[in-house]
């Protein structure tokens, strides 16, 4: 069972000190057992902080660190279990790749035969076994970062933190080696932690998302949960390409419903459905803001109900889907994702309707969903 | 002046990083004599006036503060006032070395021209400055044949010419051959004259007599068992009383040599048949003077207390001693006008001082040594005006005239008492005859005729250095302590043989044929593989360097074309390389096959100069000793550098505090850092680092005069002064092992000396590389430190390599020899070169990281 539990966690650098910085405000996260868990969120957040924390490289100011059963945060970083990928790679640059990977088993006294096996093995699985004996200097990016891949695997840790591992590599290696670690974890069946701030990568291959902020966790969930339920604006606005939309207003209720008044140039009223009346209804005296992603807009006639009238700024057909960038009559910027492909010239009248059952409420004020 | 001007160059040099300074600083040391020469060259003059330059009797900011000064301007005077269009001045060559080294400054300006006109001419230097042609013979103004008055009668009287009664007033019979030689015409040529005259005697502390219970007036030594007899009587450490001093170390063979000469050894020789000098001082005579010494020394006796002792006095670094009065007798110089003059007497008044002659030797002689200052006109003066003043002025500071004008100023300024009663009458002060006392002017009358100059054939400056070394491998053996005469002197026989043999070698360069006909089939193949070995190096770095043949499809045309600008740039400095490196290393490269000769013709002598160094025991001797230097070198100035930085990189805090603090000692120049340490190495107990060690209990240490610490004590102050530069080179270097490396490491389970072995270690290998080759060059190259030092002592301890190539060339003016050296120790250098080479080769000049 090595599963990692942060309780309270927090870290202060410089103590202190005038340029004393909290960097992690107290979280709270269960990692589970084989789980792979990626945290996300800007630059900045206190992922890697959180993640060297993990590993040992800095020390917790405050809270509880544990692996498995046992408290970490006053163990050695060789004696915690895990292994790191470093977003440089950091291969010792005089050592031979396989002496790259060997190097932590001998520094353990791992019998030869053994270290042996155990790098042939990694470098099987990860196609490295003609560049045993080459120097990292002769090796690509992704050949190196293979290699330090190795280099964890070899160690058979508990855990794998991973700091950033593809984001010095191009697009189609990054592709590449993301199914490569996906499958890694199937096969090894070992505890990850991955931090990123690549939100496809976060998407793709985390069993769970941790989202971060300013030191602290805006919300823990599967991929999918996490895209379709946002906790709060700033997930919602984190995690989705192009962003979803925000639109800022009050609840209105009148004879025909309950209506969404739309702030701004000009006031729009989008009518509210059952279901989110119910919700709107009850936050009649707070600050709303209207969330809805570009796929869930579809075009419609200028009297239906829900329509927002907009003017086409920029649009980006892309054969199968096409991306509207609009501005609406209320001074709201727009995109909306329409299927096909839709001809719009810059300046056309255009209006959309948000798919209601698929929006999302949020307190603006608090940020929270509703 | 102008020799200051370039010392303070020198300091300025001392900024840059060591190796760097070291090699422009052997660059400006090979130049020095040029530029020197230059701005002489530059100094325009008075038509009318004539100024020349001597090492004598100039004007000198510190003569007024003792009375040879005083009399010396005196006689400057006098001579400004009879030829007021001469002007003499001093020659500013104020660098001091240690031991035979003292002669090196005057030699090198020889070698480069700038050397003073009148220079100051001793008859050991005699027989090598005269031999080199240093000396201009003084034909032209000495007529030792004929007299004044009969040169007068005969109608060629010259004013300007010194003849025969003149000649025979001022030189003593007994230094007539060191200041003449016979030349190949048969005729004695005149290359100095004497100025003043010392003899060595006993000095007699009275007080310290009388403590012992002796009348020092009636019971000083007479004869050499007397010596000895009464040096035990004094003999007294529970009373901090000590018999005589004497020489043990490398002074030894100079203080023995009035027992030599008393035992009628003649040291060395002219062979009458062969007209070479040969030395001579393992004949019987000797060898029993050697036996007395070494017993006065260190032999085996009980005093009436029962006490065993040995030997009856105190070595040469006990002068302290002397001076405080507690050294019943010492064997120094006395002057033929100021009897006293020597500073370890000028102080001590006739009721303290006893001046007796050196006791007579079982042969029944007491022969002394006479020291014989002179001047003569250096070779290097070409005009003749300027000749013609220089022996004015040579001529005159030692004439009677000059002699009144000393005794008048040692009269006025109330020496009258010390004075030579003979000068004394001479100069019209006879009323103070009377109070000069008797057995002083007894003892001077007495040693003046019964003395002998110090040997002055060729080369022997060497004689005094090689003379001491029987002696001290004798103290060494504890010979002195066997009470079997035949043992000890049968053994002292052997020392001498092999000393006299090494120094007819060495000093004299006589070899039997057969033996020089083997060591030139050696000596060729060595030379051969040396030049061999070089052809191979520069080959070797041709290749490395042309990398490969991109150019030559583009034909000389295209070739010009393309890269016209870039050889325009790189031509001055190319120029530069080729005329201040290269063209040396050529013309040095002639030379090691010529014995070469500074003034006049060098002749061509194959390969016998590698000969002499191949089969000389010094040579090898010194090879041992950079064989050592270059080890604490590494140990000293190499590797703690990288053991500080290792340490100051883990520091988390203030670290730059601590760079700060070791910097510091690098802000120091070189020559003032060699010269402070010189200083806190002082032996006494007042010594700065023998009161640290005072503080800890342990006792005073001899450190620069210590055979076993002097080498490693040349090299701490290089490593207090090379740590902070060192060390800040891998500090820079240190910061661009990237982070996460150490954290990966960490992660891997690296500990501290892990992680330094693993990580930090194998970064900044190409540069401790580079950093341990830079030391290695300069430590086999190093000469100029332990000049300062050492000067190669105590007995070779420290003699390395670069120095015993600078001897060679500026005291034994062996400039053959020299270079044949200096190849050899290049010839040793070019593995290091090549693999140096290598390193830059592939050195690609960006910061490269994984
Ligand atoms: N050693 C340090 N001393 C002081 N502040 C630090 C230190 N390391 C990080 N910080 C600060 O802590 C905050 C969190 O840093 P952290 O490296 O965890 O961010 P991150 O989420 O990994 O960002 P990125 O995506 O840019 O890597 C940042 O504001 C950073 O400036
Ligand atoms: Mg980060």
């Amino acid at each position: 069972m090595s599963g990692v539990t942060l309780s309270n966690l927090s870290k202060t650098y410089n103590p202190g000190s005038k340029d004393s910085f909290h960097a992690v405000k107290g979280i709270d996260l269960e990692i589970r057992d084989k789980e792979f868990m990626v945290l996300v969120g800007p630059s900045g957040c206190g992922k890697s902080t959180t993640l060297r924390m993990i590993a040992g490289l800095e020390e917790v100011s405050s809270g509880d660190l544990r692996i498995g059963e046992r408290r970490m945060n006053d163990v050695l970083p060789k004696n915690r279990g895990i292994a790191m990928v470093f977003q440089n790679y950091a291969l010792y640059p005089h050592m031979s790749v396989a002496d790259n990977m060997a190097f932590g088993l001998k520094l353990r006294k791992t019998p030869k035969s053994e270290i042996q096996n155990r790098v042939q093995e990694a470098a099987d699985i990860l196609g490295l076994t003609e560049m045993l004996g080459r120097r990292p200097k002769a090796l690509s990016g992704g050949q190196r970062q293979r290699v330090a891949l190795g280099r964890a695997i070899v160690r058979k840790p508990d855990v794998f933190l991973f700091d950033e591992p593809l984001s010095n590599l191009d697009a189609k290696m990054r592709v590449q080696m993301r199914a490569e670690i996906a499958k890694l974890h199937a096969r090894l069946n070992a505890t990850m932690i991955y931090v990123t701030h690549d939100q496809t990568e976060a998407m793709t291959m985390g069993d769970r998302i941790c989202v971060m902020k300013d030191g602290k966790i805006m919300q823990v969930d599967e991929p999918i949960r996490i895209y379709q339920s946002p906790d709060n604006l700033f997930t919602a606005g984190f995690i989705g390409l192009p962003q979803m939309n925000f639109l800022k207003g009050v609840v209105e209720e009148d004879a025909t419903g309950v209506h969404f008044v739309i702030s701004g140039v000009q006031e729009l009223r989008v009518k509210l459905t059952d279901q989110l009346s119910g919700i709107a209804r009850s936050n009649r005296a707070v600050p709303l803001t209207l969330g809805i992603r570009p796929e869930h807009f579809a075009l419609c006639t200028e009297d239906d109900p829900a329509a927002i009238p907009a003017e086409v700024e920029v649009g980006e057909p892309l054969g199968a889907e096409s991306y509207i960038h609009l501005l609406s009559k209320s001074g709201d910027k727009l995109i909306v994702r329409l299927s096909g492909i839709i001809q719009s010239g810059v300046g056309q009248l255009l209006c959309v309707k948000p798919d209601l059952e698929n929006a999302h409420l949020f307190n603006s004020e608090t940020g929270q969903r509703l | 002046m102008s020799y200051e001007k370039v010392l303070h160059l020198f300091t300025k040099l001392n900024r840059m990083p060591s190796y760097m300074y070291i090699t422009v600083r052997c660059v400006c040391i090979l130049l020095l004599p040029f530029v020197v020469g230059v701005i002489s060259l530059v100094g325009s003059e008075d038509l009318s006036a004539i100024s020349i330059r001597t090492t004598d009797f100039a004007p000198s900011p510190d003569a007024v503060f003792s009375i040879q000064g005083k009399a010396e301007m005196a006689v400057y005077r006098a001579f400004r006032e009879k030829y007021p269009n001469i002007y003499p001045e001093g020659n500013s060559l104020s660098l001091t070395l240690e031991g035979p080294a003292g002669e090196a400054p005057l030699l090198m300006s020889i070698a480069g021209r700038t050397a003073p006109d009148v220079i100051h001419v001793n008859s050991r230097q005699s027989g090598s400055y005269i031999g080199r042609n240093f000396l201009v013979p003084l034909d032209e103004f000495i007529n030792a044949e004929i007299t004044k008055e009969a040169a007068i009668a005969a109608g060629i009287y010259d004013e300007n010419v010194m003849y025969r009664d003149e000649l025979e007033a001022r030189v003593r019979p007994q230094i007539w051959d060191a200041v003449s030689r016979i030349g190949d015409d048969g005729k004695r040529h005149f290359y100095f004259l004497p100025f003043s005259y010392f003899v060595r005697v006993m000095a007699c502390n009275k007080t310290v007599f009388q403590e012992a219970g002796l009348d020092p007036d009636v019971d000083y030594p007479k004869t050499w068992d007397e010596l000895a007899s009464v040096a035990q009587q004094i003999q007294s450490p529970e009373d901090d009383r000590y018999g005589i001093i004497l020489g043990k170390e490398g002074g030894a063979g100079w203080t023995s040599l009035p027992f030599f000469f008393s035992m009628g050894s003649k040291i060395v020789e002219r062979d009458e048949s062969s007209g070479q000098w040969v030395a001579r001082f393992n004949d019987e005579g000797a060898i029993r003077a050697a036996d007395f010494y070494t017993k006065l020394v260190d032999a085996p006796w009980t005093d009436e207390r029962g006490n065993q002792r040995f030997g009856v006095g105190l070595s040469d670094e006990a002068w302290p001693t002397w001076d405080r009065g507690r050294i019943g007798m010492a064997l120094l110089y006395i002057n033929d006008i100021l009897i006293n003059l020597d500073d370890r007497i000028s102080s001590m008044s006739p009721e303290e001082l006893g001046l007796v002659p050196i006791p007579v030797a079982p042969s029944g002689k007491s022969v002394t040594e006479l020291h014989v200052r002179g001047l003569g006109i250096c070779a290097t003066t070409e005009d003749p005006d300027r000749m013609d003043a220089a022996w004015k002025f040579l001529r005159f500071v030692g004439s009677p005239d000059a002699e009144g004008v000393i005794v008048r100023t040692y009269v006025e300024n109330g020496y009258a008492s010390y004075i030579n009663p003979e000068k004394l009458a001479q100069h019209g002060y006879s009323e103070y005859i009377h109070t000069v006392p008797k057995q002083w002017k007894d003892t001077l009358e007495f040693s003046l005729e019964n003395s002998l100059p110090e040997p002055f054939g060729e080369n022997c400056q060497v004689y005094i250095e090689r003379a001491s070394k029987p002696l001290q491998t004798a103290f060494s053996e504890g010979l002195p302590r066997i009470e079997d005469e035949a043992t000890r002197l049968s053994r002292l026989q052997e020392l001498y043989d092999s000393a006299v043999m090494e120094i007819n070698e060495k000093m004299l360069g006589q070899v039997p044929p057969d033996v020089m006909a083997f060591r030139r089939k050696v000596a060729l193949a060595v030379m051969l593989l040396v030049a061999l070995s070089f052809a191979f190096l520069f080959a070797y770095i041709w290749r490395l360097f042309s990398g490969g043949g991109a150019e030559t499809k583009m034909g000389f045309q295209g070739w010009l074309k393309k890269y016209w600008l870039a050889y325009a740039l790189l031509a001055p400095a190319l120029l530069a390389i080729l005329v201040f490196n290269y063209y040396p290393l050529v013309v040095g490269a002639r030379m090691a096959f010529l014995d070469y000769n500074v003034i006049g013709d060098s002749s061509f002598i194959g390969v016998d100069n590698f000969a002499a160094v191949l089969f000389d025991s010094v040579f090898w001797i010194s090879l041992l000793r950079t064989a050592e230097y270059v080890f604490w070198s590494i140990l000293l100035v190499f590797i703690p550098p990288i053991v500080l930085a290792l340490f100051l990189s883990e520091i988390p805090k203030a670290s730059v505090l601590f760079r700060v603090l070791y910097y510091l000692p690098a802000l120091v120049s070189g020559l003032i850092v060699m010269l402070m340490w010189k200083m806190f190495f002082d032996p006494s107990e007042a010594g700065a680092l023998n009161q640290v060690l005072a503080v800890l209990d342990v006792g005073p240490q001899k450190w620069l005069q210590d055979k076993s610490q002097a080498m490693v004590s040349i090299i701490i102050p290089l490593a207090w002064a090379g740590m902070g530069p060192g060390c800040l080179i891998y500090l820079a270097a240190l910061k661009t092992v990237p982070e996460d490396l150490y954290e990966a490491a960490a992660i891997d389970g690296s500990g501290f000396w892990s992680r330094i072995w693993h990580i930090t270690l194998p970064t900044i290998r190409p540069l401790v590389m580079i950093q341990l080759i830079f030391v290695l060059i300069g430590a086999f190259q190093s000469a100029d430190n332990v000049l300062v030092m050492t000067a190669g002592g105590p007995d070779l301890a420290t003699h390395v390599i670069g120095l015993e190539i600078f001897y060679g060339a500026y005291v034994y003016l062996r400039f053959g020899v020299a270079i044949a050296i200096a190849w050899i120790l290049g010839f040793f250098l070019i593995g290091l070169t090549m693999f140096q080479m290598k390193r830059i080769s592939r050195m690609s000049f960006t910061t490269a990281s994984s």
